[in-house]
């Protein structure tokens, strides 16, 4: 295995990450290697040296800013929250009640729509062909042919019957013929 | 008196003035209810996780405060989904972690343009600030999944396993992220103390 396992190793050590197994084999090494035992005094020296990261000091007023921004975004987000609330719920009322009226208060009949009037027609102008002095016949409304009129049948006028005989005497057909038809 | 949270998965994070575990659900309980000035506490006990992993992760004070904004507010937006048994630190880092992902890549400023200035003051002091400066912005300069299993594994102390958990990785991965973050920072820290030499 070459050195730069075994620093790796020694990186893992100085900050007591490595197993036992492989602590085992790095001390072996480190017997018969003088160039990794002064990595591991350097590495060490680094090691401690960064720990006194952790003891930096930070002033309270950084938290005091910090919580206050926090509380100020809390109850910024509440605000908005209540903005958005109140017009939901006023819109809310508002269909309710809408609701409410179209159901106790029967509805407005429908309008009767007005009778159409019926204006004269102007009269159409001249035909282009006319005279002066020559009288221009009216013109007529068209006129629809005459239906022909439907006989009306009495309300009282009673059905034909007809009676038709078989050879069989016990056998007679009777045939109701009724007006509707003609 | 020093307040510490155990969460559910067994881990311990250390937290000098934040509350106890047994007051969390009950707030949470009262938070779900609409009780504000319950879910404010509840901010209170997870602010200063929740920014210096944003810091760490995102390397600017602004974008890192409205990273934490962000992520409480999606808590407040969330708290009705919360279960109360489950474990909300794992939850919070979980989301802290992608807002920051998201606010990074918004971010038009590119990585390695923010300079590391020398700091004034008496030797020793200054050297130690700038050795801060020079390990913070190492660690902005890593890869953004190196970075986030650096970040937990070494900064918050979470183990592999919970880390893995919250990046929706497998162990094995993170392991080789954290291994291969380590070895980064080791040679950066490595050129700039030999530049001091």
């Amino acid at each position: 295995m070459s050195c730069s396992r075994f620093e790796e190793m020694l990186a893992l050590r100085a900050g007591g990450d490595l197993p036992g197994r492989e602590t085992v084999r790095l001390d072996a090494h480190l017997e018969g290697c003088p160039k990794c035992r002064e990595f591991a005094a350097a590495m060490a020296a680094s090691q401690a040296a960064l720990q006194s990261l952790r003891d930096e000091a930070v002033e309270d007023q950084v938290f005091r800013e910090i919580r206050r921004g926090v509380l100020a975004r809390i109850e910024g987000s509440r605000q908005t929250g209540r903005l958005w609330v109140r017009p939901a719920f006023a819109a809310a009322a508002v269909a309710v009640a809408v609701a409410l009226a179209a159901w106790l208060v029967p509805g407005p009949r429908p309008p009767v729509p007005p009778a159409p009037k019926i204006a004269a027609a102007p009269s159409p102008p001249p035909p282009p062909e006319a005279k002066l002095g020559a009288v221009a016949e009216p013109l007529r409304p068209r006129r629809r042919p005459a239906r022909r009129p439907r006989r009306e049948q009495p309300p009282d006028a009673e059905p034909l019957l007809v009676q038709l005989v078989t050879d069989d005497p016990n056998v007679v057909i009777y045939w109701l013929i009724d007006h509707k038809g003609d | 008196m020093e307040h510490r949270i155990v969460t559910d998965c067994g881990w311990e994070a250390g937290a000098e003035e934040r509350p106890s575990r047994e007051p969390l659900p009950m707030l949470l309980r009262q938070a779900k209810a609409g009780d504000v000035g319950a879910f404010e506490q509840l901010m209170s006990a997870y602010e200063r996780r929740v920014f210096t992993v944003a810091l760490r992760l995102l390397h600017r004070p602004e974008d890192a405060q409205d990273a934490a904004q962000e992520v409480f507010f999606r808590f407040y937006r969330n708290l009705g989904r919360l279960d109360e048994s489950r474990d909300l630190t794992a939850w919070l880092y979980r989301v802290t972690v992608n807002v920051c992902r998201d606010i990074g890549r918004k971010r038009s400023q590119p990585a390695g343009s923010v300079p590391v200035e020398p700091v004034p003051g008496p030797e020793a002091q200054a050297a130690l600030a700038q050795q801060t400066r020079i390990l913070a912005d190492a660690v902005r300069r890593l890869p953004e999944k190196e970075r986030a299993a650096l970040v937990l594994r070494d900064l918050e102390g979470l183990p592999a396993r919970e880390v893995a958990r919250i990046l929706g990785s497998s162990e094995g991965t993170v392991r080789s992220q954290i291994s291969a973050a380590r070895l980064k920072i080791r040679k950066l820290t490595e050129q700039f103390l030999r530049g001091r030499k």
